[in-house]
């Protein structure tokens, strides 16, 4: 009896639940930690089927087992049910107990609640999961990625590389593996790979080096180098991790941009070295036409005075006049060429000066009557306002003087009529004009005459002489002392070229 | 008065030596820079007509030694060129001591004026 007590007490205390079903499937007796587990009291499930206490899904595995006489002892995962019917998974020890006459009394089954255990499986089996699929990924970038990636130790022997490794350089894996990571890398990158890998901190990635590697048949390619570390699960570093672009397009499109700009500016030199040389050229051409130039128009000045070789008769002295007069007019092509030239290049000099305009009309009148010489023109000089003005006057001589010129040699012989005058314009301004009675000027060649070596008919240089660059070099001093230059003309009546140039600040 | 006449262009000098003789003048033509020089280190003339452009010693070279020896001044140089110098390349020479700047081609009257305002 006193055995039975003790016996009572132990199975109260065990911390397993223990329940004693008798041979008709009737429940005799549990513990305390069976009514802890299920929720039933003793007077609830006493002399009930044990079946209230298990699982749909494990009936099937009950039943079995009570009904087979050969299977006599479980032990096994099994799915049980509490009074609130809340399932939950066990482990079932459970043995048929027979008496000596081998007939069978009833089953003890002791119950462990593996609940919490089966929580923590299920945790790491999700864990488990998502490992792979992050091993996977990982495997993915590295595998799929498009550009090469190699893996190697910290002594730098290549232990892993990508598809994209292999198949940009050309190597096999067996080449590749094992071997030092220098293989693949040009010499004279070397060095600053090995610098930069010894340099790598933990945390630190390098990005974007610019080195060469070659492949297997030694095609140089220029790559952007990315570095950083591979480290094990303390974060100890294990080794290195590079990934490698291959940046050809980018290094070709570089260099062919930099062969252009290279070709451009030899271009430009070029250019600019013919530019001198044309200048150079109008220089030499002046020289060496004025050279020759000279002796022929001194002799003919000479000839022409009686004093030095005594006098000619009558066709001698037409043809010296014939020779001196075309000397002067080749003169004065050879200045004009080179004129056109410098202003072309805007190498002409302009000197400004203030100065009044009625005593500069004065001093071109003079000229004017020099250049008439002994024709029969009647020069008016209509000029009334006394303007002090800033400009150059030495450059509106040159125009005035082409534009004499010009006029003299398209008036009439015996009736020819020529103006000049200048009077304020705009109050700005101080306008200028030449008007002749000449043959004028055809409306639609009109638009024509600034251009270089313009004539209206070439018949007209053979009989006046004159380069066609008289009226283009008027238009690059106005244009380049600020003013404007135009013509007015009427076939038959004449010709009136304007000028205007601005006053400029009186100093 | 005695003018010496420096053009490497005999032509030139041949024909400036016939003009200047008729008027009067006593000439000496040199058709080389240096020896132009060495005429001059050796003998005082009234006035030097020298052209500029001129192969190995030129009309400049001439006057840089003279203007070196400070004796620029004393030889009465008027410059004749055929190349086209601008205003401030002859203030530059007038400077240095040129009296006048001539270009060509010249009139025999305009030459002659320079000439005999050093008399």
């Amino acid at each position: 009896m006193k055995s039975d007590e003790e016996y009572s007490r132990l199975l109260e205390l065990s911390p397993i639940a223990i329940v004693y079903v008798n041979e008709k499937l009737v429940i005799q007796s549990i513990n305390n930690k069976f009514v802890e587990i299920f929720g039933f009291s003793k007077n609830e499930i006493i002399g009930k089927s044990p079946i209230i206490t298990i699982s749909e899904r494990s009936i099937k595995r009950y039943e079995e087992f009570t009904s087979n006489q050969e299977d006599k002892v479980i032990d096994e995962e099994v799915w049980c049910k509490k009074k609130n019917s809340i399932e939950f998974p066990c482990i079932i020890n459970a043995k048929k107990i027979h008496d000596p006459y081998k007939k069978f009394v009833g089953i003890i089954a002791m119950i462990e609640d593996i609940t919490k255990l089966y929580e923590a499986q299920k945790i790491i089996e999700n864990d488990r999961v998502k490992i792979q699929e992050s091993e996977n990924i990982y495997k993915g970038l590295f595998e799929l990625n498009p550009d090469p990636i190699r893996i190697s130790t910290l002594d730098l022997v290549t232990t892993s590389v990508n598809q994209s490794f292999l198949d940009k350089f050309g190597y096999s894996k067996e080449e590749i593996i094992g071997r030092p990571i220098f293989v693949t890398i040009e010499d004279s990158s070397r060095t600053t790979i090995y610098k930069t890998l010894k340099d790598l901190t933990n945390d630190q990635r390098v990005e974007n080096i610019e080195t060469f590697y070659h492949k297997k048949d030694g095609t140089i390619i220029p790559v952007l180098l990315s570095l950083s570390l591979s480290r094990d699960q303390e974060g100890k570093p294990t080794g290195y991790i590079a990934v490698i672009k291959d940046v050809s397009e980018i290094y070709e499109a570089r260099k062919k941009n930099q062969e252009n700009e290279e070709r451009i500016l030899n271009q430009y030199l070029k250019l600019k070295q013919v530019e001198e040389l044309k200048d150079e050229f109008a220089s030499m051409i002046s020289h060496e036409l004025t050279t020759p130039l000279f002796p022929i128009k001194f002799h003919a000045e000479m000839l022409k005075d009686p004093q030095i070789f005594g006098s000619l008769n009558n066709e001698q002295i037409n043809s010296v006049n014939e020779i001196y007069e075309n000397s002067i007019l080749l003169d004065k092509l050879i200045r004009d060429i080179l004129d056109v030239q410098k202003l072309e290049q805007k190498k002409l000099k302009f000197t400004k000066i203030d100065f009044n305009i009625d005593e500069f009309m004065n001093k071109i009148e003079c000229i004017s009557m020099t250049m008439m010489e002994n024709k029969s023109i009647l020069f008016e000089n209509s000029t009334k306002d006394k303007i002090m003005i800033n400009s150059d006057p030495d450059r509106l001589e040159q125009v005035f003087t082409n534009l004499i010129k010009n006029a003299i040699d398209f008036v009439p012989e015996k009736t020819g009529k020529i103006t000049i005058n200048a009077e304020s314009y705009d109050s700005n301004y101080v306008k200028f004009y030449v008007k002749d009675n000449g043959v004028g000027i055809p409306k639609e060649k009109q638009h024509n005459l600034f251009k270089k070596f313009y004539q209206i008919d070439t018949s007209v240089r053979r009989k006046h002489g004159g380069s066609g660059l008289g009226l283009s070099i008027c238009k690059g001093i106005t244009d380049i002392l600020g003013g404007e230059i135009w013509l007015e003309s009427t076939e038959g009546q004449g010709t009136t070229v304007y000028f205007t140039i601005p006053r400029g600040t009186i100093s | 008065m005695k003018i010496l006449l420096v053009d490497d262009n005999e032509s030139i000098v041949n024909m400036l030596k016939k003009f200047l003789t008729i008027k009067g003048y006593e000439c000496t033509a040199s058709t080389s820079g240096q020896n132009a020089l060495n005429v001059m280190t050796k003998e005082k003339f009234d006035a030097v007509i020298l052209d500029l452009a001129m192969p190995e010693f030129s009309g400049y070279d001439i006057i840089n030694e003279l203007e070196k020896n400070g004796k620029i001044r004393e030889q009465n140089i008027i410059v004749l060129t055929a190349s086209a110098i601008t205003t401030e390349q002859m203030n530059s020479l007038q400077t240095k001591g040129v009296k006048s700047c001539l270009k060509k081609p010249v009139s025999p009257d305009v030459l002659l004026k320079i000439i005999s305002s050093f008399h």
